[in-house]
């Protein structure tokens, strides 16, 4: 399973905007990581899981009953962050400012459903 | 300490960290500052708080927790001042050392260190000025008449050795302003023009005092520690500062009265836009709400609140900038969240609405809150 991931996560590293990919679990364990060097895989899936976490919480403590998370897009100055739930754990993808989500999206979209079900079988 | 309680100390330190980390609350900040404290991690403290602010504005601990590093920090600093004040006697230095006290609220010392340094340079403005910001700013706090005067003493002085210094000029024209000493406020007001200093407030308190007194006022008299005294005995200052005053004469003439005029129509045609359920617009406590919402305490503005602070910190970490817009999709639909300083303006969607042109839409109405707030800056 985990080379599986690995080269879906090599397959998303390849495209040109992304500066890093990884599979991190809810409570923010890195499952597999491809990233640039100026990323540090702990900080990558602690920042994704307290988004999460932090999301869930507010959304549970005003009344929400059981609300589930599927997917997080993020723009900032410097790039994008792409978040999609894979069952147990999140795909995370940091793009650079020029990355075009319209195009981009689908092929997420696409790595994280092929994550999700490698995640079920692994199961 | 020996190796074994560093050892201790450093596994605690790392323990508390990841707590702070994963399940982010004021305790859990507090009392990894309390270790960075104990530590002499003085910067790394203040830079906790103010993460940990950044997330809960409101927790009245953190706030002590930042408050508590800042005097830390300053208290180092200073210590250090001393030091090299007493190596070399450098008016700079003492003003350097000055200002840190006067951050820190120790009016004493900062009275200590300035006339020190004004027996050393007695040509020295500077000190004249930072004595009278000491006192300036005990006076505005307990109304005190003494306090007042030796304010414009110090002023005097400044200008005495040097007319040409603005701030000393500004800081009596607000102060006559304050205490109701219309000659005084002409006199520095007109002095700041020739000097090319021209703004609005200026501008305002020049035209409201040649109203009240259109006759003008050259030759008239006017007893400053009279009037300092009036305020003490009335226990309020005569006039509210002049960008108040402002605002509220321009609130008055306003047709909305509010600075949030122009985002509501906006704001309206969103929640009127197929999918939309909720929409709203928040700048720090006030906040505008549209479609299914019932009030301002409705939970999704919480829930927008935290979005927004959770996003800018997550794009701040993964060194992506600082957050501008995104979405948040599941089985409650699609939110979408833009932000820009303490502005957020934020969607709740059914989850098949295309999203696109609505954040392009929430961003337009960012920015012209922003510009609206800006004019009534100015």
């Amino acid at each position: 399973m985990s080379n599986r991931i690995e080269s879906l996560l090599a397959e998303l590293f390849a495209v040109d905007c992304v500066r890093g990919a990884a599979v991190v679990t809810d409570d923010g364990i890195v499952v597999r990581s491809a990233l640039h060097g100026g990323y540090r895989e702990d900080v990558v899936a602690g920042l994704a899981s307290f988004l999460v976490q932090t999301t869930r919480r507010a959304m549970t403590e005003d009344g929400c009953e059981a609300p589930q998370l599927d997917r997080f897009v993020l723009h900032a100055t410097h790039g994008k962050i792409l978040l999609a739930s894979v069952g147990e754990g999140w795909l995370v993808a940091i793009t650079d400012q020029f990355a075009h989500l319209a195009e981009f999206e689908a092929q997420f979209d696409d790595i994280a459903v092929q994550i999700r079900n490698e995640v079920r079988v692994g199961a | 300490m020996n190796l074994i309680q560093r050892l201790k100390i450093w596994t605690e330190l790392r323990r508390l960290e990841t707590r702070a980390h994963q399940s982010p609350s004021p305790s859990t900040f507090v009392d990894l500052g309390q270790v960075y404290i104990n530590l002499g991690m003085h910067e790394k403290t203040l830079v906790l708080a103010e993460e940990g602010l950044a997330l809960f504005p409101q927790s009245v601990e953190l706030r002590k927790l930042k408050r508590f590093a800042q005097k830390k920090q300053l208290t180092e600093r200073i210590g250090s001042m001393r030091v090299r004040l007493a190596r070399s006697k450098d008016a700079t230095l003492y003003h350097e050392l000055a200002h840190l006290h006067l951050e820190l609220g120790d009016f004493e010392s900062v009275q200590g260190v300035c006339e020190e340094c004004i027996r050393r340079f007695p040509e020295d403005a500077e000190s004249h000025l930072l004595l009278a910001r000491a006192n300036l700013l005990g006076f505005y706090r307990d109304l005190g008449a003494r306090e007042g005067s030796a304010a414009v003493e110090h002023l005097r002085a400044v200008l005495r050795l040097d007319g040409d210094v603005v701030a000393a000029r500004r800081l009596l024209a607000e102060l006559s302003w304050r205490i109701g000493a219309q000659i005084s406020v002409l006199e520095h007001v007109d002095a700041l023009g020739r000097l090319g200093v021209r703004d609005a407030e200026l501008q305002a308190m020049r035209e409201t005092v040649a109203q009240s007194s259109p006759a003008g006022a050259d030759g008239d008299y006017e007893d400053i520690a009279a009037l300092l005294h009036d305020v003490e005995s009335r226990g309020r200052l005569t006039r509210q500062p002049v960008s108040r005053e402002r605002r509220a004469m321009q609130d008055a003439t306003s047709d909305d009265g509010d600075e949030l005029h122009g985002v509501r129509d906006r704001l309206a045609r969103l929640a009127d836009a197929p999918g939309v359920r909720k929409a709203t617009f928040i700048r720090g406590a006030k906040a505008l709400v549209r479609g299914e919402i019932r009030d301002g305490r409705d939970p999704f503005l919480r829930v927008t609140r935290v979005v927004a602070r959770a996003a800018q910190r997550a794009a701040k970490r993964m060194d992506v900038g600082n957050f501008s817009k995104g979405t948040v999709d599941g089985n409650f639909g699609r939110i979408c969240v833009c932000s820009y300083g303490e502005s957020i303006a934020a969607l709740e969607c059914t989850a098949d609405t295309d999203v696109t042109a609505l954040l392009d839409e929430l961003q337009e109405l960012v920015a012209q809150s922003l510009v609206s707030a800006s004019r009534r800056g100015a």
